[in-house]
């Protein structure tokens, strides 16, 4: 049954992708500015612009060079850049263990410290405590990743000397080289994470907390404390399944702006200089690659907010 | 069971610490905050007298906080930060604004017709928008903003774009709220024009949760202004704006790290005050916090 | 339904499970004070059911939920309450809390929004077996098993790994009921336990219930604000109104000699059974009082019929006959 809602799921998903590759494409490749032009330079000869044309098949109907792009794609192939000639996947593939640690490591990092900090505050029931988390909770949400990276930088890097401001050491390299150079990135990244994800979740552990469930659990001589862990916490927990889905777009916007600000050869660094430089195919390849990837992860927090909620679980074996 | 819950409802609430009494002081100071703030960004300049944005003086750069003539220092070309700060905040402010009133305007409309009309028209316009949906909000700026150059103009329209389905899904569910009342059939059956009863009728009603979306996104407009200006895709220089001053500064971090800071601080305190009031209205009328 | 009980009531303490006197809750609301319940004074037998009846808002609920200190910070509790002699008013909410579930349980009247949604039903038994007795899972679970086939579930070993939403509404209840048994209480509380349910299973429980304070020697407190039900299956009865008592006696000789006349219009608002479920009290002119809002007098008479000048002072609760309380000027039925 599961299994059939999978099914429908990725067939919802297809015509989704389809417009995404094709609006694309068409953006992209309408560019005003000529392509040949920046690969060979301001000096280049009408005649070379021609070639350079041909050569990468800039001449035909948009129709059919998104055709042929499409049918490459599906296959893995998502052509090569115009300037560099490497493969777009190969560039993506080197890039993106960059992109996705930064991207765990602050997730992961962002949720232990969201679930400590909203338990905590629900335990501890102090106007103070909640009166301070609302404001860092504000404060995280209202400031763009590279204001807390530029402070991050500022403060560590600067002054105290600790971590380096840019650069990236590979895990492959040096385990605490990579630790070292990941810390301050995936921590800009994560304070705003942190922040959406404290606050939904100690409003929702607020509001269970009125549950008549869990006047029932007190009225088995529950201490509070098994209340909010076991029953409270647990509930609270498929809100935050939903609120990580929903976020996972600002995230790898964050991302890019985070691998902007610290030099690191990820995804978004590589996209960014792409579209300086007028690499269409790069820049094509990646946009489509991360709406894929999104819609994809999407799918599959959607799917295990259906799996681990016995509540949707049964409707979908209904339904 | 019953008496319970409403002698508790009445409270300000056993475990939600004094909501009621903090909602007047969470809509007027983040309100007076940013009315001082944009009072200052429009009229300070004429106020205050400070240099031009764009004046270079190459005799005081990197003029650190206080010093005289220029308060909050200046930066690589002894432009004033104050001043580059205002103006900033102008095109911030303009490109906030004017995004979403676009995104609004064309969304909204989008959702009336979709929601109003239903049948093979709602479908298509709810799965056009549903491909916007499936790019990662700054993706889609970024790659709008590529597709049309760099430019004031050009950063409003790129995010207005991406903002258009949200406002298509709020006008939509409000418009079909608002035709399963009666009295909206009774008038389809009267014969008056669609247009007249999405404009005469549609519209009025769901104005109000319009404008308070609308309200609650000109924080986000903000930001993704600021990013495509820190990474060189929005604002162009000389002009000044929040995004690209801090993209700047951020060369010269150690020797004057005022450039990234000011307007740091500017973007930061535009953006709390805006969040918190849109948090405010919402809890008013919704009782629901916004995140 | 025996009426010999009666003289029972009026012996000394030790016979109860259960003494409240003079209890008074309340509220602090908006720095008002709200009184919800004033000077109410009950005991409860051992294997017999107290049934308190009363409107929404008469302040029966709310007497139940502060006996168990479930009331929270607002709540301000004095007068006594005496559970199988121990004295529970002011006494520490973490002492308070080891007696909740043990000596006094409680059913609620929703039983789908009574239970954690997420969690399975045999989870949520064994977890209040678990946490009265120093058991390991395996045997938490078979205690739980067993509870539930000790209230008549079907099949219990099946339905154990069944969240809420797979059963019925009475199975459902059943399992509260399973759940508030699990450390073999003194004293059983069971608020509105039926009126989410319908007219077959609401039978069926009152019946579970029965037997069960029967089988087990406990007290039970059943909460209703249907007199029918109550003169079927309790033994006392106490009317509130106002968050007051207005009428007490053993539950036979208060349905053979009504003397409030609150209590006479709740029985002639006994919901038939050939008439719409739930229209309830819908023969008693008015609104019950808004406890925010006292006025001075007996709180029925703006809703009597037989109010008098006199009704504007309020009728102290006395014991009019032997065992038979009621606090009424003009009592039904007897010469003044």
């Amino acid at each position: 049954m599961i299994l059939g809602t999978v099914a429908r799921r990725l067939l919802h998903a297809i015509p989704v992708l389809l417009g995404v590759s094709m609006l694309t494409f068409v953006l992209l490749n309408l560019l005003p500015g000529n392509v040949a032009l920046a690969i060979l330079g301001p000096g280049a000869t009408p005649k070379q612009i021609r070639i350079v044309d041909r050569q990468d098949g800039l001449t035909q109907p948009l129709w059919d060079r998104y055709w042929h792009w499409l049918t490459q794609a599906v296959q893995g192939n998502l052509g090569d850049s115009l300037l560099s000639h490497a493969s777009v996947s190969s560039l993506i593939g080197q890039a993106i263990p960059v992109t996705l640690e930064v991207i765990l490591v602050a997730q992961i990092v962002a949720l232990i410290f969201a679930v400590t900090f909203a338990l905590f505050a629900v335990v501890i029931r102090n106007p103070w405590v909640d009166r301070f988390l609302s404001l860092l909770a504000f404060g995280g949400i209202s400031a763009p990743p590279f204001l807390f990276g530029i402070l991050l930088i500022l403060i560590v890097s600067v002054d105290l000397h600790w971590l380096p401001a840019t650069g990236w050491i590979p895990l492959t390299q040096s385990f605490t080289g990579n630790l070292r150079t990941v810390i301050l990135p995936a921590a800009t990244l994560g304070i705003g994470e942190f922040a959406v994800h404290m606050r939904i979740l100690r409003g929702d552990m607020l509001e269970q907390m009125r549950e008549d469930y869990v006047t029932t659990a007190r009225a088995k001589g529950l201490p509070r404390s098994r209340i909010v862990f076991v029953h409270v916490l647990r509930n609270s927990l498929f809100v935050l399944i939903t609120v990580v889905g929903v976020n996972i777009g600002k995230l790898i916007s964050g991302a890019v702006i985070v691998e902007v600000l610290f030099a690191l050869p990820g995804v978004g660094n590589l996209l960014i200089n792409s579209i300086t430089e007028r690499d269409i195919t790069v820049v094509q390849g990646i946009v489509v690659f991360v709406a894929v990837a999104f819609v994809v992860i999407n799918l599959g927090v959607d799917m295990l907010y259906s799996a681990l909620d016995p509540r949707i679980r049964r409707a979908s074996t209904d339904g | 069971m019953d008496e319970v819950v409403a002698l508790e409802g009445r409270r300000s609430g056993l475990l939600t610490i004094g909501r009621p009494r903090h909602l007047d002081w969470a809509l007027w100071i983040p309100g007076t905050v940013l009315v001082l703030l944009l009072g200052a960004c429009f009229l300070g300049p004429q106020i205050f007298g400070v240099p031009g944005p764009n004046v270079v003086n190459l005799g005081v750069p990197h003029v650190g906080l206080g010093a005289p003539g220029h308060l909050f220092g200046t930066d690589e070309l002894g432009r004033d930060l104050l001043s580059r700060s205002l103006y900033g905040g102008q095109t911030s402010f303009v490109v906030g604004i004017s995004s979403v009133a676009i995104g609004l305007g064309l969304g909204g409309l989008l959702g009336m017709v979709s929601g109003f009309t239903g049948g093979w028209l709602d479908s298509v316009i709810m799965r056009v928008l549903d491909i916007l949906l499936a790019f990662p909000s700054l993706i889609l700026a970024l790659t709008v903003a590529t597709y049309l150059g760099p430019s004031e103009r050009n950063v409003i329209l790129a995010i207005a774009f991406f903002t258009v389905p949200s406002y298509a899904r709020v006008a939509r569910s409000g418009t079909m709220q608002f035709k399963e009342r009666e009295f909206l059939l009774a008038g389809e059956l009267s014969g008056a024009g669609k247009t007249h009863l999405i404009f005469r009728h549609v519209l009025p009603n769901i104005w109000g949760r319009l404008m308070t979306y609308g309200l609650l996104t000109i924080g986000v407009a903000m930001i993704v202004e600021a990013s495509l200006s820190f990474l060189g895709l929005g604002i162009r220089p000389p002009q000044a704006s929040w995004g690209a001053m801090i993209a700047d500064g951020k060369a010269y971090l150690t020797v004057a790290p005022q450039m990234a800071l000011v307007p740091g601080a500017f973007l930061f305190v535009a953006i709390t005050s805006l969040n918190m009031l849109g948090d405010g209205i919402r809890s008013r009328f919704s009782g629901g916090e916004l995140w | 339904m025996t009426s010999t009980e009666g003289k029972v009531v009026s012996t000394v303490d030790t016979d109860a499970a259960l003494v409240l006197e003079h209890l008074r809750v309340t509220f602090n609301v908006r720095a008002k004070e709200v009184h919800a319940v004033n000077d109410v004074s009950l005991r409860v037998r051992p294997g017999k059911t107290l049934g308190i009846v009363g409107e929404s808002g008469s302040g029966k609920s709310v007497t139940v939920r502060a006996i168990m200190g479930l009331l929270g910070h607002s709540a301000t509790i004095s007068g006594s309450v005496r559970l199988d002699g121990e004295e529970l008013v002011g006494m520490p909410e973490d002492q308070l809390r080891r007696r909740r579930g043990v000596k006094m349980a409680m059913v609620f009247q929703d039983p789908m929004s009574s239970l954690n949604p997420t969690m399975r039903v045999g989870s949520q038994v064994a977890e209040a077996v678990r946490h009265h007795h120093r058991v390991g899972r395996k045997a938490a679970w078979s205690t739980a098993i067993d509870l539930l086939r000790s209230v008549r579930v079907p099949d219990p070993e099946r339905r154990a790994s069944d969240y809420p939403h797979q059963l019925s509404g009475g199975m459902r209840q059943r399992v509260m009921i399973a759940m508030a048994l699990s450390a073999r209480p003194s004293v059983l509380f069971a608020d509105e336990p039926t009126t989410a349910l319908d007219v077959t299973t609401q039978t069926q429980i009152l019946r579970l219930l029965d037997d069960l304070k029967e089988r087990y020697g406990m007290g039970v407190v059943l909460i209703t604000h249907d007199l029918g039900i109550a003169a079927r299956h309790t033994d006392d009865l106490a009317v509130m109104y106002g968050g007051r008592i207005v009428e007490a006696a053993p539950t036979a000789s208060l349905m053979s000699a009504i003397r409030m006349p609150y209590t006479q219009a709740l029985m002639d608002a006994i919901p038939r059974i050939d008439a719409l479920s739930h229209s309830r009290l819908a023969s008693i002119e008015g609104a019950p009082p808004d406890p925010s809002m006292p006025s001075p007098g007996c709180a029925f008479a703006p809703r009597c019929p037989r109010a008098v000048d006199r009704c504007s002072t309020t009728p102290p609760l006395t014991e009019g006959e032997p065992g038979h309380r009621w606090a009424c000027w003009y009592p039904l039925g007897v010469q003044s």
